[in-house]
């Protein structure tokens, strides 16, 4: 503040102390409060993950897959030992067969034959009692009408009754055992290979060859079955062309036709269920529409009508109520003019919508009715049955509804180990990819509790206990997703380095640049001091 | 005409006050619209001062419910007994009661910043006398200045809470001025208890206090003791000085100690704890973004989140920074250090707001005797015209952005910056003009010659 010819008068040594104390108190601001704040909010917290744990179960290196299976053998005019001899043979045979490397097989004779009270019990009872330890039942029974032995499963029961003849057959029977016990599970085994194939979890020891048919249709039951969810909503919809049939008695046609697979699916899925009905229900715009054919004297439904027969625009079906996804069944009752009404080239009456539902055309008989019974809808609800069991993804085979959930149970439990594997190791690779982004407490949280809850999934699925090993997979599975998207992790990921220049240059740099400057001068001036006083 | 001219040379004071208060409740019955309207302006009311949201916090509260569970009342808890004693502003005699109570209180920070011009704090101080202590502003011009400015006017008829806070730090600094060193900590403790960042005004307020406390002893032993040369009078006194460590320190009981017992009796208020979160966090976290004149709302709806609240915790510590700094370097002239931080506090505070503005412009008032330094030498001019040319353009943008739709954040946005660059430019000039005046008194050689880089 001088002019700049003479040179200013030496400052007094309390303006010196000023200074230095004012630009101690920016600096204190700076060091004491600035930086604590700064490493306070802005670092990253990173949780320490089981990493190691993690990519043990995403390669397939923890959990071997493996799915024992329990047989009983009940053999009533032979004797104990005999029994368990033709037991064990048969379960020699059968794990040594190697075409179902998958499945071990443990065979035992059925010992309340001989002895206990359960002997004096019905024998469905005894059945159904066995079932819930047993994968399979086998009875045999001796009959002397038959040359070679006969096989047939029970359909709502796990039970297959053999028949043969001892005098004809002497120790083809083991075989022929053994093969029967594989033709029940070979289906299973071959979509468990579909499933694995291509995973880390592949059995290196067995590689299987499948024929295309073979491959399509297994295919083809992956593509109509529904994603796995604990519950589905079902939607049974009657829509009508015209005015008239207007009510359906659908509580008693669920009742009979329905509620029992649903039951029986229901350590495996829950359902929920509403209905409605939509009257003058008309065909989408966009498809050609019913053709009538003079010699059948039918109405028929081009197959490229099939697809676009639902009009989402008009007919209110909702994607999706409550929680889980929507299964709809379709009963659709063409006009009295288009009736009846069939599909071309196969004459059928429904079809199934790939993961959507199911749709069916109900022509009524001559008379007009304005209500459908119980009886009118039995038929209807068969197929929707057969379609629903299909779209939660039930085997085709074998004929026992029993087996068939049974092997669904163990088809899902592998695909959510498969599906949460996969998860933990693609977050894994993500942790590690990505040094910068967040990993917060509930992310670790949620992996040690897919780890654990795969474990036991793993565990109980290798003591054939696979209700629960399939409640644990689900738990496993949605933890895993949980971790995967927690979104408080995503919103760093696409913050590099280079923008924190420009996030703290903008603001930070016009006062840094006074404080540091005065900061470097008032040391240069403490330095010459020094030197002069010396 | 003559009776009135008479009437203002005897009773200036009278006059200025009667015929603010009678402005301001003509206002507002000519008008009865008015207060309503000014209450739900932007500029005038914030998250954290809004009468509204204090209508909100009363309703809950006379119904018996915690008013911060709304989440949308912030202000200080003890306001709720106080306005629930008054009749609900929505009719129309409950507004002329509201607006009434808000009179009296410009009123009294009118007195008090009469009080603090009369004081002569601006020009005495221990080790320092300004040589232009005749030219200081008289105080019925302060009063003046802030019965009448438009910024006080329509702050007084919205009825903001935060007029409570410009109360209480007028009361803190006429306190100091008086060297009552007890009330003036207790007010500013109520300040700082109801808004917050007026806490930063305790380092200058301390240094102000301890300055007229010294002084009085000073001029009380000059009259027992024989005048003798006022040079031996300073350094006799040096020792009679109160220990400015122990004065710190009582200083800072008293004040925290304030603070304890109006949070303890707003507890005893309501149910639960849940006030302090609501009113303390919300200027920290600063969670309501509506548009305001300060200049927090714009950088923090563009702030990456992950960086927010590292930069809330910036903008805090810049704000403080020059608290302790100005203190030091105007410990010869404290009342222009309080004066200059409280400038910087009204304009880098999250909520601001055009009372405060009014306020803290009538009080860079009481330092009006080294105006002429700035008005000569740097852009006071200039500045003026930007903040009228804000208080014109900024309602209009507002307008245009918010409710025309022809504009965008952009235009109110820049009008705020334009407001606050001309705020700062005030502020730095008259720190420029204070430490000439004190660097005039050291080197008289360089009066009146302009300043040059060396």
């Amino acid at each position: 503040m001088s002019s700049a010819k003479s040179s200013p008068p030496p400052e007094q040594g309390s303006f010196i102390w000023t200074r230095r104390l004012i630009l101690f108190a920016f600096w204190g601001v700076v060091v004491v409060l600035g930086l604590p704040h700064w490493l306070w909010t802005t670092s990253i917290h990173r949780s320490q993950l089981p990493l190691e744990s993690m990519n043990n179960w995403a390669d397939g290196k923890v959990c071997r897959l493996q799915y024992p299976i329990h047989v009983k053998l009940r053999y009533e005019d032979a004797g104990f030992d005999e029994t368990n001899a033709l037991a064990a043979e048969t379960q020699h045979v059968l794990n040594a067969l190697n075409q179902l490397p998958l499945y071990q097989f443990h065979i035992t004779g059925d010992l309340a034959n001989a002895s206990s009270e359960q002997a004096l019990l019905p024998s469905h009872v005894r059945d159904t009692l066995a079932s819930r330890e047993n994968s399979l039942i086998v009875n045999i029974q001796n009959d002397k009408k038959i040359k070679t032995p006969q096989a047939a499963l029970k359909s709502l029961i796990p039970v297959l009754d053999v028949r043969h003849n001892p005098a004809r057959t002497g120790d083809s029977l083991t075989a022929f055992l053994a093969r029967e016990i594989s033709k029940v599970f070979s289906h299973e085994q071959n979509y468990m290979h579909h499933l694995l194939q291509e995973t880390p979890f592949e059995s290196k020891e067995y590689v299987n060859r499948f024929s295309p048919e073979v491959k399509a249709g297994l295919d083809a039951r992956t593509t109509r079955a529904f994603k796995y969810a604990s519950t589905y909503h079902l939607t049974f919809s009657l829509f009508v062309a015209s005015s008239s049939p207007s009510a359906w008695n659908i509580q008693q046609a669920l009742e009979d036709g329905i509620y029992p697979l649903i039951e029986r699916l229901s350590p495996v899925n829950r359902f929920t269920i509403d209905t409605q009905i939509q009257l003058y229900a008309s065909f989408s715009p966009s498809i050609a529409g019913p053709q009538y054919n003079p010699i059948t004297r039918e109405w028929q439904l081009q197959r490229p009508d099939l697809s676009g027969f639902i009009n989402a625009a008009e007919w209110p079906l909702s994607p999706s109520i409550g929680s889980g996804p929507t299964i709809n069944f379709v009963l659709y009752v063409p006009s009295k003019h288009q009736s009846p009404l069939v599909l071309a080239e196969t004459g059928g009456q429904s079809w199934i919508v790939p993961q959507w539902g199911g749709v069916q055309i109900f022509n009524p008989a001559d008379k007009q009715v304005d209500q459908l019974t119980a009886e009118d809808l039995r038929p209807a609800m068969l197929t929707f049955a057969d379609q629903l069991s299909t779209l939660v993804g039930l085997p085709p085979s074998p004929s026992s509804l029993s087996l068939r959930i049974s092997g669904l149970t163990r088809e899902r439990t592998t695909s959510l180990i498969l599906s949460a594997s996969s998860t933990l190791g693609a977050l894994s690779r993500l942790t590690l990819k990505l040094t910068s982004i967040a990993i917060p407490d509930s992310v670790a949280k949620s992996v040690s509790e897919t780890i654990h809850r795969l474990d036991q999934a793993c565990q109980h699925m290798q003591d054939g206990r696979y209700l629960s090993a399939l409640e644990n997979a689900r738990t496993a599975e949605e933890e895993a997703e949980k971790a995967f998207f927690e979104p408080s992790m995503v919103g760093q990921v696409y913050f590099p380095e280079e923008h924190k220049v420009a996030v703290y240059v903008p603001l930070l740099g016009p006062m840094a640049v006074p404080l540091v400057l005065s900061a470097i001068k008032e040391l240069k001036k403490l330095r010459e001091r020094k030197v002069k006083v010396a | 005409m003559e009776a009135l001219t008479r009437v203002y040379n005897d009773h200036p004071k009278t006059l200025l006050f009667t015929s603010a208060a009678v402005i301001r409740i003509l206002l507002a019955i000519a008008w009865p619209a008015l207060p309503d309207l000014l209450t739900s302006r932007v500029e005038i009311s914030t998250a954290v001062n809004s009468f509204k949201r204090l209508q909100e916090g009363l309703f809950l509260y006379d119904h018996g419910l915690d008013p911060y569970d709304g989440g949308i009342f912030h202000q200080a808890p003890l306001f709720l007994p106080l306005f629930s004693l008054l009749p609900s502003p929505q009719e129309s005699i409950g507004r002329l009661i509201s607006v009434l109570l808000y009179t009296a209180l410009d009123l009294f920070s009118a007195e008090l910043l009469c009080q603090i011009a009369d004081s002569g704090a601006a020009t005495q101080s221990t080790s320092y006398t300004s040589p232009r202590r005749q030219r200081t502003w008289r105080s019925i011009s302060v009063v003046a200045i802030y019965l009448f400015n438009p910024y006080t006017l329509l702050t007084c008829l919205g009825r903001p809470t935060t007029i409570f806070t410009t109360f209480f730090v007028l009361l803190s600094i006429s306190h100091a001025c008086q060297a009552r060193m007890a009330t003036s900590a207790f007010a500013l403790a109520v300040a700082s208890y109801i808004s917050l960042h007026p806490a930063f005004l305790l380092p200058p307020i301390g240094v102000l206090c301890y300055d007229r406390v010294c002084l009085q002893r000073i001029s009380s032993s000059s009259q027992n003791a024989k005048p003798t040369t006022s040079k031996a009078n300073v350094t006799i006194d040096q020792h009679r000085f109160p220990s400015a460590l122990q004065f710190a320190f009582s200083m800072l009981t008293t004040y925290a100690s304030t603070t304890a017992l109006l949070l303890a009796l707003s507890r005893l208020l309501l149910p639960s704890w849940t006030f302090i979160p609501s009113v303390y966090l919300t200027p920290l976290q600063l969670p309501d973004l509506t548009p305001n004149t300060g200049l927090w709302w714009y950088f923090f709806t563009e702030m990456f989140e992950p960086f927010r609240n590292f930069f809330l915790g910036v903008f805090w510590l810049h704000m403080f920074s020059y608290s302790i700094p100005l203190s030091l370097r105007l410990r010869k002239q404290p009342l222009a250090s309080v004066v200059l931080m409280w400038g910087i506090c009204c304009v880098l505070e999250p909520y601001a707001h055009i009372g405060a503005v009014g306020g803290a412009g009538s009080l860079l008032c009481c330092v009006g005797h080294v105006f002429e330094l700035s008005t000569a030498h740097r852009y006071t001019f200039p500045a003026l015209a930007a903040l009228l040319y804000c208080t014109l353009l900024g309602p209009a943008f507002h307008h245009l952005w918010i409710y025309a739709g022809s504009g965008n954040a952009n235009f109110f946005y820049a009008i705020t910056l334009v407001w606050n660059l001309g705020l700062f430019i005030l502020l730095t000039d008259t720190l420029y003009a204070v430490l000439r005046d004190e660097w005039e008194c050291e080197r008289p050689e360089g009066k009146g010659k302009d300043v040059r880089q060396i």
